[in-house]
């Protein structure tokens, strides 16, 4: 034991930064980009939490997979095709409900696809959902025939467009499903089992959890997520798009891991995820006020995704599948 | 040929000391060999035999004590070191490339190459006929190795040693997949490198191959030296007293008497190459011993109890109601328990503390409301402070991550966890392997402790003295099957102990 304490010891102040750097990361950003003044006006800031909503919740949607060592890289078709499916119902004159509804069913039917696939048949996750993207995404072109679903009932603003008092409805949105899927996690015998298959999946099956039916939930938590997300975005573009959304898998990745590097190292946490929404979406916006030219952004997010993902340590584990 | 006192040392170790986290390894072990001599180095597992042999390849570096080769302090920091001092080690595994053929695994990465730095395979077969005292490889050394018999696999790789003139060969449970006349082969083998002077460390825990071979004999026990001897001045009862250290009789807590309900029943269980037709009754309160060689079923019988794996005929009875387990969820609500053999990879969640370890099979008891299912901390600390203290587990407190216990306190995490989901039968798989020797009678303590609330319990070790010492009853597995049913009742462990030694042929 006293092998280990001496290295803790050397690497105390290493791993202050390693636990807090991230936020210490985000605090930097945040004040010298309130240098500018186009930044910190108030505009820009609701601006901001908007783009953080959309973000947020597929991410969050993502934690939970990733949790407990899985993966779901199809959320962002997930997004386009709820997206367009409730477009197409609202088009079509079925009403709000129906269309919110229809659009969340489709999160949790392809979810349980995935999770079946995964969890049940034992597929990998990485390319199971690749494939699963794939036919998705084909679907929601095949339907609208790549041509984005227009006037859509102007009703259907309030959840992407609207506020209250100023802040983004969206954004409400995203701080309440965020609370309740961390209370999920952290004081619910699902999240302890969902933590503790994470961890250890075998040890987890021989305590007696029953580990498919937990992993497939995750798929479909993600899959809700995402579709809820879908429908934030349907609302902000007030138009149903097979082919927006797909671009969010990538980012919500990136800030999952960067959540994974905060705090509780090698841990995916929904606050850590927040965290890393914020570094992302910060980053770009004050790049684009800036004006560094669109292409670096991607540069750039690749480049935050690495250093996440060496500062959580936790590369090794999906290279090998667990 | 018999080694006597005057044969030349090539190698001595003094007082090796090995530390690993929360465990003492080695404590002042003292290991010589001498020229043309076979040394057998004994022990239970997790005695230190191993640690000692991966010191002398160069794996470990000791803590403490130095290694004297050829009447010099030598420092062994890679296995690269280890082989130009004339060390050869041959394990289990044999590390042969199967597809190349056996010249090429002989001369493994030593290849002969031309001036053109490519390989010359017709001088490779030439030397490999002509290693000086090579034992015969009954073979086409062309062929690929692994086509061979194990055994001629076995003299490709001693042959290999000899090639790189090494003059001590280390072996590790060499006949563990040999039949009878391989093993009778890879002794004459052994016999004839004897002779040309080569000196060979036998690691084994059989009993019978050791009287066979062996010169002289180390015993290694809890970390430490028990004492080397000349072979043909010990016969069995000595060396068994040499193992065991001390009287069986006071080691081991006494046990309470078990009750006449019938907890678990089974007949003729059976799952194809692992368990065969095994019936037998389990006591309320008694302590069932399971004993056999690795491989024999033991782990396996646990895990179909237990639901982990799926039984292909047979009936597995509780309290008299036949039951169907689809997976071990459906055991634990019956009562059933696995404090599984792989306690990192199979028993905790490294990285939650101590707390949500023991409450992890019960999270329905830890509800806030009963209805509602939201997790109540104070009820967690509550149970997990009354199950910690059951165990005698030492942490600074339930916070702590198990990753950072010592491994019997990270045993006992697993016991309590199912102490607090109220099991009423605990199958027991090896539980004090790899830990140290006061955490040990801490643990039978509260195993027998247990036993005497009426919980049933099923003890599964390959430490026959644990076992003979701990148990009601002992079935002794052998290729998936009950070899002998040894009641323990008598008054002297010592007893049990010989029989178990002979139903296992050790």
């Amino acid at each position: 034991m006293h092998i280990k304490e001496k290295k803790t010891a050397r690497n105390e102040g290493f791993l202050f930064f390693g636990k807090y750097g991230t936020i210490m990361w985000l605090l930097g950003m945040i004040a010298v980009f309130c240098t500018l003044p186009a930044f910190r006006t108030v505009n820009n800031v609701m601006n901001l939490l908007g783009q953080t909503a959309i973000l947020s919740i597929m991410a969050a949607g993502m934690t939970c997979c990733l949790k407990m060592g899985d993966f779901d890289l199809s959320i962002g078709a997930i997004a386009a095709i709820t997206s367009v499916v409730v477009a197409k119902i609202l088009v079509g004159g079925g009403g709000m409900p129906l269309a919110i509804l229809a659009g969340i069913g489709t999160g949790v039917l392809v979810g349980l696809v995935n999770g079946v696939l995964v969890a049940y048949i034992g597929l990998p996750p990485f390319i199971c959902t690749l494939a699963t993207m794939s036919i998705i995404l084909g679907m929601g072109l095949a339907v609208t025939r790549g041509i984005a679903v227009w006037d859509l009932p102007a009703a259907f603003e309030f959840i992407g467009r609207g506020d209250l008092y100023g802040i983004p409805n969206r954004f409400i949105l995203m701080i309440c499903l965020l609370a309740i899927i961390w209370f999920m996690h952290a004081y619910t015998p699902t999240g302890r089992r969902m933590e503790a298959i994470g961890g250890n999946a075998d040890a987890s099956k021989l305590s007696g959890i029953r580990v498919e039916r937990h992993r497939l939930l995750g798929y479909v938590l993600a899959g809700v997520c995402a579709a809820i997300a879908g429908i934030v975005l349907t609302s902000s573009s007030m138009s149903g798009n097979a082919t927006q959304g797909s671009l969010y898998t990538l980012d919500a990745v990136g800030a999952a891991f960067i959540g994974a590097a905060t705090v509780r190292l090698g841990r995916f946490h929904i606050w850590g995820t927040l965290i890393g929404v914020l570094i992302v979406v910060v980053a770009v916006n004050g790049l684009v006020i800036l004006m560094v030219p669109g292409y670096f952004t991607d540069m750039i997010k690749g480049i935050i995704l690495l250093f996440a993902i060496l500062l959580s340590g936790i590369s090794g584990k999906f290279l090998t599948g667990k | 040929m018999t080694v006597t006192g005057e044969a030349e040392v090539l190698l001595e170790a003094r007082g090796i000391v090995k530390n690993f986290p929360g465990q003492r390894a080695l404590d002042g072990v003292d290991f010589d060999v001498r020229k043309g001599e076979v040394h057998a180095l004994i022990g239970e597992n997790g005695a230190g035999k191993s640690t000692l042999i991966k010191i002398f390849a160069g794996a470990y570096r000791q803590d403490q004590g130095e290694i004297v080769i050829g009447g010099e302090r030598k420092d062994i920091s890679s296995s690269g070191d280890s082989q130009s001092l004339g060390l050869a080690f041959i394990h289990q595994d044999l590390n042969i490339v199967p597809h190349l053929s056996v010249a090429e695994n002989i001369f493994l990465g030593k290849y002969p190459r031309n001036r053109f730095g490519l390989v010359r395979f017709s001088k490779m077969v030439e030397m490999a006929r002509s290693i000086p005292q090579a034992v015969t490889i009954h073979a086409d050394l062309r062929a690929p190795a692994g086509s061979l018999p194990i055994i001629e696999q076995w003299k490709t790789v001693i042959n290999r040693a000899l090639a790189q003139r090494s003059r001590i060969i280390f072996m590790d449970e060499p006949t563990t997949s040999l039949t009878h006349t391989e093993v009778d082969e890879l002794f004459h083998a052994i016999a004839d490198l004897k002779r040309t002077g080569k000196a060979i460390v036998y690691v084994s825990h059989r009993m019978e191959e050791v009287f066979r071979i062996a010169d002289r004999v180390t015993v290694i026990k809890d970390a430490k030296k028990i004492g080397t001897s000349l072979m043909r001045d010990l016969d069995h009862g000595k060396l068994y007293n040499m193992m065991l250290g001390r009287e069986l009789k006071d080691v081991f807590p006494s046990r309470g008497r078990r009750t006449d309900v019938v907890c678990l029943e089974t007949n003729n269980l059976s799952r194809a190459g692992a368990v065969k037709n095994v019936s037998f009754r389990l006591h309320g309160g008694e302590i069932l011993g399971i004993a056999g060689l690795v491989g024999s079923g033991r782990t396996e019988l646990a895990r179909l109890l237990f639901g982990a794996d799926k039984k292909d005929r047979g009936d597995i009875i509780i309290n008299g109601k036949k039951m169907n387990f689809k997976s071990p969820a459906d055991a634990i609500r019956c009562g059933i328990a696995l404090v599984p053999e792989e306690r990192h990879t199979q028993g905790l969640v490294l990285h939650m503390d101590v707390k949500e370890n023991i409450t992890l099979a019960s999270l329905d008891r830890i509800r806030r409301w009963s209805r509602i299912p939201v997790l109540s901390r104070q009820k967690e600390g509550s149970l997990g402070r009354q199950f910690a203290s059951v165990t005698n587990i030492k942490a600074r407190d339930l916070r702590q991550p198990v990753n950072s216990l010592s491994g019997g306190n990270q045993q006992k995490v697993v016991l309590s966890k199912w102490l607090c989901s109220n099991a009423r039968i605990l199958i027991l798989d090896e539980p004090t392997r790899g830990i140290d020797v006061g955490a040990k009678f801490s643990l039978y303590s509260t195993i027998t402790e247990l036993a005497g609330r009426g919980v049933a319990i099923i003890l599964i070790s390959s430490d026959l003295t644990e076992v003979a010492g701990m148990s009601h009853r002992v079935l002794v597995l052998h290729e998936g099957a009950i070899a002998a049913e040894i009641p323990n009742d008598g008054a002297d462990p010592q007893v049990t102990l010989r029989l178990c030694l002979e139903a296992c042929k050790l």
